[in-house]
């Protein structure tokens, strides 16, 4: 199965493919070579009637000084190249697992030792080392693959060991270690295994430069005079080269081929071994789903059918769609979600992870990922659409009224300038014409709302603790004042101390200035503790938006009631938590029905026929579930052991 | 003390050098040491959980290496099932490894990607050399289905690329459950899981525990699900444990101001009330300056003079109840004491 995978990922790099087609196609005619009825060279005696006869019908590259046909030369010569690069990348490959992997796995001063002498092999011109080599001891082919061997092990080592510094620490590693695995076998079953991968592409790479040191070898005539080998039929041609080119381009073409081709394959095989490198969906080119071309993104104006007047919040959402190009399919990461926050408030949008929260943090500030595409809906903030309404329209918004926390503070903040630089840089980037001072007034102010003391502004980020450095990112989003802030875990990272006084300066911003905020979380507490209304997120939609106390005292999507009853609480009565049979749903191309249905105690035909509408439960009490009404959702809210 | 106590761990202290370097050890270069775990001492009885709380850098990972015999301490003993175990032998630690078994925090790591999880699963009877291969793969079945994993022939054969969070861990405990071991440190295992996932895994551990009869050494950050799991709490702070006791007790009433700070501090909805933020004025220490004196004194708002000197003495403030505070008996007696932060 995993065979399969990495002959479909060959298949998408026609260049891999070719390559791959040549490295094969020549070791078929290396292997094939004794039986295809070319004569062996070796006993070639050469016809004297025949000396140099241009390539032709009769001899395909012609014969050379001695009346040998160049063609058998230069396919048994295929075998000679291929000896030479299997050999010497096996041998340097087998050596540097094993010394790689022992001073990667052992450390300490077995590593101190192995380490130097990596680098010093390195250090070694290879191609002189070769000749002397040769000089010495004489030539002959197995001392030349030797010597190869020699000059390129140490390359494979040094990555070898930088494998297993990596992977010895993985669990899996501790695992194994922790159930009683000697050494050995936590070694070659685990660590070895899993970091051969670069090995593999790079033992491809030196294949072909075996090849070409051997060649070289033999061009300057230093190679082993008992072979056929394409260098020596270069060396022995070039004094003929007036007479007969064909005698130097025939071996030439050979090698250039097989090692371009060795060389493609060892950067294919890079590109199928590591995910990392694999190409992602391109949203421009890939087919919508169906039923989609419909909807489309809102014009800005009264096409829309509405108008920013009569009670319209700060921040009003519809029908917000945005999709994930990956692979072959569109993951709806936002699929057709819509709410309002009036001015001042605050909304708390929880779900479990791949729900899509984030992903609609990231729709509304316009911060999309490459993969990521905006299909349709409308996103209006204080009356006007911002979506999609033209990069300039929304400069003057983004930052400036609305702005946003991100989650990974070390992430965000530039680690080569210190604080008080990003932040002047943020500063003037939205108001060229700032004097120096006013950057440095407003710096301090914000500093001291946010409780930063001064002198940390000529911090760098990594001298700071990770409360202070989250303090500065949300120092960064208030600098132009805005009046809505979009906060994606702010405080998930930290301890729970000082995400409480994160919190509790965000709970001060709030009561002070007239600042809107949304809060996206995993953590319900958190959110609550935070904000008026919570809108719960599941497979890309919104299931359930209430007010807070609704959303824990009387929540009617079954989904929310499993949320609220699966987290474990510090106060109240102990009870035995819930779960959810299954595993979040992944919303993946064409869906019908609810996407909550697979893990719904109440779910019936019609759930899994008819996707649900959102049904009115309250006054600003909204549930995406077909029976938000009916009696047995609301005795289940009601079970809800009031703690 | 007590003929059930299964794993004491006596004054164990862990100190790592930040090594210079092997040149800088040649010029004599200093080299800086942590102490992750400085003098803890801890009792767990057969078929309990306690449950290792703090925050991170409290050295409560490192404790769990120690006992688990992952890492050796620098100093201290630990005691198996009244063996010491602390300098063992490795062909006697490798038999008591049987006993003491693992599960990591993170799913997605805990299992080899090349392996299938009949093999992961089978490992720890392949290296104990424990029946023939009819009868481990039966084990693995049942372990399996143990674990929930139903039915169990369907999952032996998939990699754990193809499998969930939720799933993987339980594959991590199937595969402690094979050696049936008597003792399991479990370092965060759901805290990487999402919330509805979450709960099922920590139901199926608390079922395990109390059908196996074994005993967890569990450690999280998070107090809600270690009252959930657990006996005992022992909460950590910068390589100290500052306060231990039964967990409904500890909670309701913690006798260390750190201990309520963190009880304080945690985000929960109670309808109709708000909670009060908590404020703390100084920034937390890092393990490689450890304060003199109490270690929380900078951040705490009940210290005096007396603690930024002197190392505070280990009360027992009630029978099975302990903290290291100055003051602990007089934050133990007022139960309604709110901090003034």
């Amino acid at each position: 199965m995993k065979g399969a995978n990495y002959w479909t990922d060959f298949a998408r790099y026609p260049t891999v493919l070719a390559s791959l087609i040549i490295v094969v196609g020549a070791a078929v005619l290396a292997l094939l070579a004794p039986y295809l009825g070319l004569p062996n060279p070796e006993e070639m005696a050469g016809d004297l009637s025949e000396l140099y006869v241009r390539p032709g019908a009769e001899h395909w590259m012609g014969t050379d000084n001695f009346g040998r046909d160049m063609l058998s030369r230069v396919i048994w010569g295929t075998r000679l190249a291929f000896q030479v690069a299997i050999v010497a990348s096996l041998v340097s490959t087998l050596l540097g697992v094993m010394l790689g992997s022992i001073a990667g796995y052992f450390g300490g001063w077995v590593d101190h030792i192995l380490a130097r002498t990596f680098d010093v092999f390195l250090l070694i011109p290879a191609f002189f080392l070769v000749i002397l080599i040769v000089a010495l001891f004489g030539s002959n082919i197995y001392l030349i693959i030797l010597a190869i061997a020699i000059t390129s092990w140490s390359g494979q080592a040094r990555i070898m060991r930088s494998q297993v510094l990596t992977l010895k620490s993985r669990t899996y590693v501790q695992a194994s270690l922790g159930m009683g695995s000697s050494h050995l076998r936590v070694l070659f079953r685990h660590i070895v295994p899993n970091g051969l991968a670069p090995l593999i592409t790079n033992g491809t790479i030196l294949m072909g430069l075996a090849i070409l040191t051997e060649a070289g070898l033999s061009f300057l005539g230093l190679g082993d005079q008992s072979t056929i080998s394409w260098g020596r039929m270069i060396f022995e041609g070039q004094s003929q080269l007036r007479v007969a080119a064909w005698l130097v381009i025939f071996p030439g073409l050979a090698m250039l081929l097989l090692v371009a081709a060795l060389n493609l394959l060892g950067d294919g095989l890079n590109q199928v071994l590591d995910p990392n490198l694999r190409v992602r969906g391109n949203p421009e080119k890939a087919p919508l789903p169906e039923g989609l071309s419909g909807r489309g993104v809102a014009e800005d104006g009264p096409a829309t059918g509405r108008t920013g007047s009569e009670g319209e919040g700060l921040l009003e959402v519809r029908d917000l769609t945005m999709f994930y190009h990956l692979g072959d399919n569109w993951v709806r990461a936002v699929d057709g979600v819509s709410f309002s926050l009036e001015r001042d408030g605050g909304l708390g949008i929880v779900g479990e992870s791949g729900c899509g929260k984030s992903s609609l943090g990231l729709a509304l500030m316009q911060v999309l990922p490459r993969n990521a595409k905006i299909l349709g809906g409308s996103v209006r903030f204080d009356g006007r659409e911002i979506l999609n309404a033209g990069d300039d329209s929304f400069r003057s918004v983004r930052w400036k009224r609305m702005s946003t926390v991100f989650q990974s503070a070390m992430n965000a903040l530039n680690p080569v300038l210190k604080v008080r630089q990003q932040l002047a840089e943020a500063y003037r980037l939205h108001r060229p014409d700032a004097g120096r001072a006013e950057v440095q007034e407003r710096i301090e102010e914000i500093f001291d709302t946010i409780g930063i003391p001064r002198w940390r502004m000529e911090s760098y980020p990594h001298e700071l603790s990770g409360g202070m450095r989250q303090r500065v990112m949300i120092a960064l989003s208030l600098l132009l004042n805005p009046e809505l802030i979009i906060a994606d875990e702010p405080s998930t990272a930290l301890d729970v101390l000082v995400q409480d006084q994160i919190l509790a300066e965000i709970d001060k911003l709030r009561s002070r200035t007239n600042l809107s905020l949304i809060l996206i979380s995993h953590d319900m507490g958190t959110v609550a503790e935070t904000c008026e209304r919570i809108a719960v997120m599941y497979a890309g939609q919104l299931v359930e938006e209430a007010p807070t106390d609704a959303i824990f005292s009387d929540p009617r999507h079954p989904y929310t009631q499993a949320l609220v009853n699966a987290v474990p609480r510090l106060t109240g009565r102990k009870h035995e938590l819930t779960s959810l049979p299954g595993e979040p749903f992944v919303p993946i191309g064409d869906l019908r029905g609810c996407r909550f249905a697979p893990r719904c105690s109440f779910a019936t035909d019609l759930c899994r026929q008819q996707e649900p509408s959102r049904q009115r439960v309250d006054a600003g009490h909204i549930s995406a579930c077909h029976f938000a009404l009916d009696e047995r959702i609301e005795n289940r809210a009601g079970e809800r052991l009031l703690l | 003390m007590n003929a059930s106590v299964l794993l004491r761990a006596t004054d164990i202290h862990k100190t790592y050098s930040l090594r210079a370097g092997f040149m800088g050890q040649v010029v004599g270069r200093k080299v800086d040491e942590v102490r992750a775990v400085d003098g803890v001492s801890l009792e767990l009885d057969a078929g309990q959980v306690l449950a290792l709380v703090g925050e991170s850098g409290s050295g409560k990972t490192t404790m769990g290496k120690m006992v688990s015999l992952v890492e050796r301490p620098t100093a201290g003993k630990i005691e198996f099932d009244g063996e010491d175990v602390t300098h063992l032998s490795s062909s006697r630690l490798k038999a008591l490894r049987q006993e003491v078994q693992m599960i990591f925090q993170n799913p997605y790591e805990s299992l080899d990607p090349r392996h299938t999880i009949g093999t992961s699963v089978m490992e720890p009877l392949i290296i104990h050399r424990i029946g023939t291969k009819g009868e481990r793969r039966d084990k693995v079945e049942e372990a399996l289905s143990q674990v929930e994993l139903r039915p169990a022939s369907k999952f032996v054969d998939r990699f754990a690329q193809d499998l969930s969070g939720g799933q993987l861990q339980r594959v991590s405990i199937a595969r402690t459950l094979v050696l049936a071991p008597r003792l399991i440190v479990a370092d965060e295992p759901v805290s990487m899981l999402d919330v509805s996932v979450r709960s099922g895994v920590m139901n199926l551990m608390l079922n395990l525990q109390a059908n196996l009869q074994m005993a967890y050494f569990y450690i999280t950050h998070d107090l809600a699900v270690a009252r959930y799991m657990s006996n005992r709490i022992a909460v950590m702070y910068l390589g100290v444990v500052v306060e231990e006791g039964p967990t409904d007790q500890l909670i309701e009433r913690a006798a260390h101001p750190y201990t309520r700070l963190l009880i304080m501090a945690v985000p929960e909805h109670k309808v109709g009330k708000k909670r009060r933020r908590v404020q703390l004025s100084g920034e937390a220490a890092a393990i490689k300056e450890i304060p003199t004196g109490c270690r929380f004194h900078p951040r705490c708002p009940l210290a005096k003079q007396v603690c930024s000197v002197e190392e505070p003495p280990v009360v027992t403030v009630a029978p099975g109840r302990r903290a290291a505070c100055h003051f602990a008996q007089e934050v133990f007696d007022k139960q309604e004491l709110i901090l003034n932060v």
